[in-house]
């Protein structure tokens, strides 16, 4: 797991700066552009295919984990009626901006998946852009990673009541780049912006949830990344003037740095994006298909 | 190189891609890292090397390279892989 003084480098640089270019919910991951060209209603795409997807009901207690600034917490308690929404984060700056929204119905810890204890169980559990920090670099070389992430899976089957379903969205690796520039475009990028996080390959992800959670939907999402980084970009450069005033050159120049190179990875199918929706394994008579054909 | 079957296209490799991070002495267990060759350079290594020789190593397999010996048998597999 990423530390706090990681999580710190990646999302505590200043709220206000990240409200300069990401989308009006302050969604810090990849939207969906299905029918629109527009990035705040890409977002609400995401946010509805996962509510939909984990089968969100404004009665269910749901866990948000890696909450960011609390956009999908918000969402579902304004937008769709939940009454118990529970998001947890590590980094302080995103704990202390949910917090002083006190959005009714919503609640947030800061704490690390791993000490996280939640006093009742939940119904449904969404995690976004929070899968990249789960393993550490040096876990991932070492070949630790399927360990770690299956640790990460019976946490959260053990946070949820039967039946439940977990929504899940990470980067995921496709192709080591082999170019030098490429290589070290995304080198510095991990190692700058987000230390400590490493991307996961998708069958690593798919052997981990076993047998904690079983693989319902798949879909992969690499152009609406490339298409996310590239309007985050636009709106830096947009806003270039007050950052560099604010913040310095160094950090505007980073960021178009990364932004830039995010682009350049999901373009050419270095790095993709996955969405998996994922349900407990329990024993389920909705399954027993030869009973209900005989009437059972 | 010593005790390995692709030493010398693995040392062409990294005088190729990066020459000042050629070690004085090669070790074929110690991690490429106690040899000052970072992992960058090892990634761009191999892409030297799959040029050369027409394959393609799967990721998965390229990440767990850690030592020169570890390299070497990368290429012997793909190698009589595509010989088979």
């Amino acid at each position: 797991m990423s530390t706090r003084e990681d999580i710190a480098v990646t999302y505590d640089v200043a709220n206000d700066f990240f409200r300069l270019w990401l989308d009006e919910r302050m969604m810090y991951s990849c939207a969906l552009f299905e029918g629109t060209d527009d990035l705040e209603t890409a977002q609400l795409n995401k946010l509805r295919y996962f509510h939909d997807g984990v089968r969100v009901t404004p009665d269910k207690r749901v866990l948000d984990i890696g909450c960011g600034w609390g956009g999908n917490l918000e969402f579902l308690a304004r937008d769709m009626g939940v009454r118990d929404a529970v998001g947890i984060t590590l980094s302080e700056a995103q704990f202390e901006e949910v917090r002083a929204k006190a959005v009714p119905g919503v609640s947030v810890e800061c704490v690390s998946y791993k000490d996280y204890r939640p006093e009742q169980k939940f119904d449904a559990a969404i995690s976004i852009g929070m899968f990249e920090h789960v393993a550490t670099p040096e876990q991932a070389r070492s070949g630790e990673q399927i360990a770690v992430y299956r640790d990460y899976f019976r946490r959260v089957w053990e946070w949820t009541n039967p039946g439940s379903w977990f929504g899940l969205q990470s980067v995921i690796s496709l192709r080591i780049p082999r170019d030098r520039r490429d290589l070290h475009r995304l080198g510095w990028g991990t190692s700058t912006i987000f230390p400590g996080a490493i991307t996961p390959r998708l069958e690593a992800i798919m052997a981990s949830v076993n047998p904690y959670w079983e693989v319902m939907e798949v879909k992969t999402r690499r152009e609406h990344y490339a298409r996310t980084s590239a309007e985050w970009l636009r709106r830096l450069k947009g806003n270039e003037a007050a950052i560099r005033a604010r913040w310095g050159d160094e950090l505007f120049a980073d960021y178009v740095k990364y932004l830039g190179g995010c682009v350049m990875v999901f373009d050419k199918g270095y790095q993709s994006l996955v969405q998996i929706l994922l349900r407990r394994t329990d024993e389920r008579a909705d399954f027993d298909t030869l009973a209900k054909m005989e009437g059972k | 190189m010593t005790n390995l079957d692709h030493g010398d296209l693995i040392k062409e490799a990294l005088a190729f891609t990066a020459p000042e991070e050629m070690p004085q002495e090669f070790s074929p267990d110690s991690t490429l890292g106690e040899m000052g060759i970072s992992s960058i350079t090892a990634l761009e290594m191999a892409g030297y090397i799959e040029e050369k020789l027409s394959i393609v190593f799967p990721d998965d397999e390229l990440s767990q390279v850690n030592t020169l010996r570890d390299f070497d048998q990368l290429i012997r597999r793909h190698t009589l892989a595509t010989q088979e």
